[in-house]
């Protein structure tokens, strides 16, 4: 059929975007489960889905996402509520739409994977609810006050309404006002209490929204995709053109010819600013890489029966492409020796007076030419006593070497090769052969690893990696 | 002859797109939006003669869409083109002021016979 296959490629595209959105969203909506504005984005991302199946034909898909559509609109709608078993098989189902996307982006098929076991179930969570919720039906006005504040998700650069007009004349005093309406409980839209309040038109409010759209749009259409392959040649062929520059550089110096010196500088001056320019083109927020972890920590959670809260900050520093491809790793590795192993039992972490719940840390953020990046944990910490004897039994070291180390150097003892300090062996963290693999990869980069911690407050490992691939040697980009 | 795809969904705008092409209408010059908010943008710069419309999209909805159109005086012709077609929604869409629902999945007779009596 004419541009089908172009449509099936756009729609595996559109569809990985949306389910990455769909993990993060699942998760936090675990922590707000009443949140309409998540619930609505999560519905709507597999109602696109299940609704572009009805044109390529992808049954098995339809069937899932069917099923779980109708689910999320009872939750939308309030007529159900999200527990942690809901959030499980929600969570199973994107996972099994991502199998199937998988196999359709291979094999241009479904494959033969039956997925009717969790269709089942989650029809039977969708019947066991029709039973119960027959009462409260109060279907909440779709997407009520979208109007007058459009609800911009947190952290989402773009101009909110009030300050679109204030930029346009509204008094700061009148706008107050307003936002203070709201806050003691006012329902309608800000908009509209503005033009209830009779400082504005409801003319001006639509242009405001208008304008406001308008810079939303200017940023979406600002971009292109680029294939990171394409990104990769150009980046050889810049290195190419810096080699070529070098070369004609000192020709100019030996010929002592100025015109040729001349428009060899010029070419030494563009050609730079040509390599920053690539170089900024792989930039990627590091988001991309932790937008994964909350549902890995929350699965992890499951599996060992502890609960911990994931916190973010700076996830929007950039970093080159393929460090963060090769830090992705590490950094798992890490979150997953965090939870495992830095984290207490619930009922060890209440009698040690600690809240049930773990916390664990991830900051971001650009330090002198490096991104720095923490991954902290509120947990048991690492006790540099038990490390020493652990180094000395292992004959690693002496124990007068070992009773001569500093605290901090015991603790680098955990990123040595073969060392493993964890008394129970488990199948989420393996036998700790981890730790010096992540210092190895990281080092690989360019980075740099170390760890702090404080027994029974917790531990923090901090990387440092190059912002662009710029400072790295070696052919780390030539394949 | 200009149309207006307004559909959160990249992939359901291209596949709208080609319909109307098997549908006959490889001519028309097609714009598209996002979401309720930049279809107000595209639809007052853009002057289209006929608006597509999903209904469930992101900042402002289809049916909001709509509303806000009427209530501004535009009465460029408008017709959803959604999954939701309960009598409920047919209903709802008819009100507001729109001339046709077309479900999802559709074809290009569907598109055919929705858009001939607007655009001949």
């Amino acid at each position: 059929m004419e541009g089908m296959d172009e449509i099936v490629s756009e729609f595996l595209v559109e569809s990985q975007e949306n389910l990455d959105q769909l993990d993060q969203d699942l998760v936090a909506l675990e922590r707000e489960p009443g949140s309409r504005e998540l619930l609505s984005s999560i519905f709507r991302t597999v109602h696109t889905i299940k609704g572009t199946c009805g044109f390529l034909d992808f049954g098995t898909l339809e069937s899932v996402t069917h099923v779980s559509e109708s689910l999320l609109s009872r939750l939308r709608d309030g007529e159900m509520t999200l527990t942690p078993q809901l959030t499980t098989v929600l969570l199973e189902m994107v996972d099994a739409v991502r199998s199937l996307l998988a196999s359709i982006e291979q094999s241009g098929s479904e494959g033969n994977d039956d997925y009717s076991e969790l269709v089942g179930r989650l029809n039977a969570v969708l019947t066991g609810a029709r039973g119960e919720a027959a009462v409260d039906t109060t279907s909440h006005d779709d997407q009520a006050g979208t109007l007058g504040m459009p609800t911009a998700p947190e952290g989402e650069a773009e101009p909110r309404l009030g300050e679109v007009l204030v930029e346009r004349g509204l008094s700061m005093d009148h706008l107050t006002l307003a936002l203070a309406a709201q806050e003691l409980g006012d329902r309608r839209p800000l908009g509209q209490i503005l033009v209830d309040d009779g400082v504005a038109t409801s003319n001006e409010i639509t242009e405001a929204l208008r304008a406001q759209g308008l810079a939303r749009r200017s940023a979406a259409d600002g971009s292109v995709r680029v294939d990171v392959d394409l990104l990769d040649a150009l980046m050889n062929l810049v290195g190419e053109l810096i080699l070529t520059r070098i070369e004609l550089l000192e020709l100019a110096m030996t010929r002592q010819d100025s015109e040729l010196q001349r428009t060899a500088d010029r070419l030494n001056m563009i050609s730079g600013e040509l390599e920053e320019g690539v170089m900024r083109t792989r930039m990627q927020p590091i988001d991309s890489v932790w937008g994964k972890l909350p549902r890995l920590v929350r699965d992890l959670c499951v599996t060992l029966g502890k609960s911990v809260r994931v916190e973010t900050a700076g996830s929007h520093t950039e970093v080159d492409k393929t460090i963060l491809e090769a830090v992705k790793d590490p950094l798992t590795h890490l979150v997953r020796n965090c939870v495992d192993h830095g984290v207490e039992q619930p009922a060890i972490r209440v009698a040690a007076g600690k809240p049930a719940q773990g916390r664990l840390m991830l900051r971001a953020f650009h330090a002198g030419g490096q991104v720095n990046i923490e991954i902290s944990d509120d947990g048991a910490g690492i006790d540099p006593v038990g490390l020493r004897t652990k180094a000395v039994s292992l004959g690693m070291l002496t124990r007068e070497a070992a009773d001569q180390l500093g605290d901090r150097e015991a603790l680098r003892l955990i990123f040595h090769p073969g060392f493993t300090t964890a008394t129970a062996v488990t199948n989420v963290s393996g036998r700790g052969v981890g730790m010096d693999v992540v210092r190895t990869n990281i080092e690989k980069i360019g980075g740099a690893v170390d760890v702090a911690s404080v027994v029974g407050q917790g531990t923090t490992v901090r990387i440092k990696i190059p912002v662009t691939l710029a400072n790295i040697p070696g052919p780390l980009v030539v394949r | 002859m200009k149309i207006l795809v307004a559909d959160d969904s990249r992939v359901m705008r291209h596949i709208v797109k080609r319909t109307l092409r098997q549908a006959g209408y490889a001519d028309v010059q097609v714009c598209e939006a996002g979401n309720g908010l930049e279809a107000l943008e595209v639809i007052a710069t853009e002057a289209p003669d006929l608006v597509l419309c999903d209904w469930n999209m992101p900042k402002m909805n289809g049916l909001d869409l709509l509303t806000t159109l009427r209530a501004r005086g535009r009465d460029v012709p408008f017709g959803f083109v959604t999954s939701e077609g309960s009598s409920e929604m047919r209903e709802k869409a008819q009100n507001a002021g729109a001339l046709f629902l077309i479900a999802k999945p559709f074809t290009p007779d569907a598109f055919r016979e929705a858009l001939e009596p607007v655009l001949g």
